[in-house]
């Protein structure tokens, strides 16, 4: 399920984003009539595809998984928080039928048709997104039933789908499926143009995308305070794993990097801001935060993985931001810069940050919730299916995914190589 | 409540069954005909397929969720066919759009064929399999017994091997009917797929007198219930009725008629079995069943369920009647 998740995620983010960039192309080719955004436009479309149909693959999977490994929970919550999967088929099936019109219907619909066609896609993937993220806002923050001796009464699955996480989960979500496809495409193109620095496609190509990824990698830090807080008022066990703050405090410090010591329950090696955490929990630099030791210990997630995996995406946050704001300074003073060699190569080293951001967050949401698969209700191994000899099946899996992560790999790279092909030396 | 979110289970079934048997009975035509009937594969499919795997989705979704313990017992005892259809899914898939969107070397491209081919017949065939071990009743939940007789037992039986063969047959069947519209008479030549096609159609009658008579055979209590139910008879009359107007119209190559003959032919199936199989849902052991009305969840969640349902088939109806048009308007 873990490797399933972890695969699916990066085609998620890429589903939600992709779109976007195809349509300002096709947007700019409109406004400008210059060819070259035709071309671009045509080449991100046939990447859209490709990850629409593998990605719809892997959401076939995942469907059948969430019963074949976790039928406990299934069981339980699938009346209370099937809801947005219901929408999120809807919006799948829209997404599927405009992409399919914009697809085919380049030359055959009207340019505007052609356009909406194009928004189309990018809203309902980015729904889709949103919405799957709303059953996951619910496993940390379940609402909208009743636990009694019967199993979940009282059901209210519009209430289960407004839960507290759900909103500054999305948004963290969005911006980051944003930032991590923006910055590996821009990577992509950078790469591209240092080795054909006469290719105009993949300059232009190179500035839409690196254009999303800043933007988004520049808001991100205010959604992930927003989210800070809200699981600090939620989860304040999760917070404290992912800090690996031990000992309830008032004026907690928040530590940068460091390694945590489960027996002498310390950190070291790390440095600590004195107050900060105080501050980014609550917004005072005096609250108190509490400590890991506030809780049995049966209930405390692995604290390390859980702290190493909150430091790498703050990180890898922070390098894209850093990347973010070089690139709007080149932009502003010296805007022949943006193609300098030394800052492609910045461009290329920022490639994988996001989807790394990505895969590190999404292990804090999930490894930082254990025991727990419904926070506080339900614990993870009360879900698990009772079939003996579990790893086959997820060795199979793993091996799957790791081959077809390969293929994509090398189909991407003969896609890029033919793209080429068919451009004009200058552009 | 229920009975609504029932027949829809079953027409979004009742649809994978004909777009995407169709889709997966074109990559068994492949492995029939040989490599020159690719062309006529990727044109048929590549505008159809990117949809057809959601109605496999809504189906489950609509399950889970509406009839959770269902869709448990499902997947709890069925692991490791569903599993491997599972495999044959993400295979198939990715083989094809591979084989369609990468310009790789004729070495690579040959390999996705393979995979392509040899998925397309072992996801059906699985499919069959678990509803089989669906309807068959050979489940049961004393986990002491041992992984044999719990997870592998339900579903290894001539039942579901007949099913399978018979599931594979009607994909082969359906496929070549809708191909055979990609390439009318008028094109010239004899279409490669007609006698095939009328093979395929010859198999998926024999294989489904095969389903019946194993299943009179192993006693299945549904077999029964089918033979006392007047409506499943009277479906299986209809599809019976229709076997001369399909050979008639594959003699004509009267195409639409054939394709509404074999869509309502593999409708009539499908209700039939339908009608038979309830209110069970999921058949145990002994005569113990898991039915519509156990399995239903709350009302709140029902009627939200239809409501969403309802909303998106007014979004997506339009939708897909514009991408035909467009798809067709090159003419």
């Amino acid at each position: 399920m873990a490797s399933t998740l972890a695969f699916h995620i990066v085609f998620a983010c890429v589903g939600m984003s992709l779109p976007w960039f195809m349509v300002v192309a096709r947007w700019r080719e409109l406004v400008t009539g210059d060819p070259i955004y035709a071309r671009l436009s045509e080449a991100w479309s046939k990447g859209v595809a490709i990850f629409f149909a593998v990605g719809a693959v892997s959401g076939t999977v995942l469907s059948f998984q969430l019963g074949l490994l976790w039928p406990g929970f299934m069981l339980h919550a699938g009346p209370v928080i099937g809801m947005p999967f219901s929408l999120e088929g809807t919006a799948f099936f829209v997404e599927a039928i405009a992409l399919g019109l914009f697809l085919y219907g380049r030359d055959r619909l009207r340019p505007r048709v052609h356009l909406a066609c194009g928004v189309m896609v990018g809203v309902a993937g980015m729904a889709s997104g949103i919405l799957v993220i709303a059953a996951n806002g619910w496993m940390n923050s379940p609402s909208g039933f009743t636990v009694g001796p019967e199993g979940f009464t009282d059901i209210d699955p519009v209430a289960a789908m407004l839960n507290d996480a759900w909103g500054v989960e999305a948004l963290h979500m969005v911006l980051a499926a944003l930032a991590s496809t923006g910055f590996a495409a821009a990577g992509v193109h950078a790469m591209r143009l240092r080795a054909r620095p006469q290719l105009r496609l993949h300059a232009v190509g190179m500035r839409i995308a690196l254009m999303f990824g800043v933007v988004a990698a520049l808001l991100q830090p205010l959604s992930g305070d927003l989210s800070a807080k809200s699981v600090a008022e939620r989860q304040p066990l999760k917070l404290a794993a992912m800090e690996s703050h031990f000992v309830t405090e008032s004026g907690a410090g928040l530590w940068v990097g460091g390694i945590p010591d489960m027996k002498e329950r310390t950190v070291n090696y790390g440095v600590q801001i004195p107050y900060a955490l105080s501050f980014l929990a609550y917004a005072d630099p005096h609250a108190e935060v509490r400590g890991l030791a506030d809780f049995p210990e049966d209930e405390w997630p692995p604290v390390l993985v859980c702290h190493l995996a909150f430091q790498l995406m703050v990180m890898m946050g922070v390098g894209m931001a850093g990347v973010g704001v070089l690139f709007l300074g080149l932009r502003w003073k010296k805007p022949s810069w943006v193609e300098h060699p030394r800052f492609l190569a910045v461009v290329v080293a920022a490639t994988p940050m996001g989807f790394i951001a990505v895969e590190a967050g999404w292990v804090v949401t999930e490894v930082g919730r254990q025991p727990w698969i419904i926070y506080g209700v339900m614990r993870t191994e009360e879900a698990l299916t009772p079939m003996p000899g579990l790893w086959i099946p997820l060795a199979i899996s793993l091996t799957v995914y790791v081959t077809l992560s390969a293929l994509a790999l090398a189909v991407f790279r003969r896609q890029v190589r033919a793209v080429e092909e068919g451009e004009p030396d200058h552009g | 409540m229920a009975e609504t979110l029932i027949a829809a289970i079953g027409a979004s079934l009742l649809l994978y069954l004909l777009f995407g048997g169709a889709d997966f009975g074109a990559g068994i035509l492949e492995l029939v005909v040989g490599p020159r009937a690719q062309p006529y594969v990727d044109r048929a499919l590549s505008p159809v397929w990117e949809t057809n795997h959601v109605w496999l989705i809504l189906a489950v979704v609509l399950t889970f969720v509406g009839f959770p313990a269902a869709y448990v017992a499902v997947s709890t005892y069925l692991h490791v066919p569903l599993s491997l259809a599972l495999l044959g899914i993400v295979a198939r898939g990715v083989a094809f759009t591979f084989r369609h969107y990468d310009p790789a070397p004729p070495s690579t491209r040959r390999w996705y064929t393979r995979v392509f081919k040899a998925s397309s017949v072992l996801t059906p065939f699985f499919l069959g399999v678990v509803f089989a071990g669906i309807a068959e009743g050979r489940m049961h939940e004393r986990l002491e017994e041992g992984f044999l007789s719990v997870f592998v037992s339900p579903w290894l039986s001539p039942l579901a091997a007949a099913v399978g063969l018979f599931t594979c047959a009607l994909c082969v069947f359906l496929a070549a009917s809708l191909l055979a519209a990609e390439r009318g008479p008028r094109a010239g030549g004899q279409l490669p797929y007609l006698r095939v096609a009328r093979g395929a159609h010859l198999a998926a009658i024999s294989l489904g007198g095969l389903v019946f008579a194993v299943a009179w055979h192993s006693h299945v209590a549904f077999a029964h219930r089918f033979l006392d139910s007047p409506v499943a008879l009277g479906c299986m009359g209809i599809a019976t009725a229709l076997i001369p107007v399909v050979a008639w119209s594959f003699g004509r190559g009267a195409v639409l008629w054939l394709r509404l003959a074999v869509a309502a032919q593999v409708a009539t199936i499908v209700a039939g079995f339908g009608v038979a199989q309830l209110p069970v849902l999921v058949a145990f052991q002994a005569g113990e069943s898991i039915t519509y009305v156990d399995a239903a969840a709350p009302a709140t969640t029902l009627r939200l369920l239809l409501m969403a349902l309802g909303t998106g088939a007014v979004l997506i109806g339009p939708g897909v009647v514009y991408l035909m048009r467009v798809y067709k308007s090159e003419g």
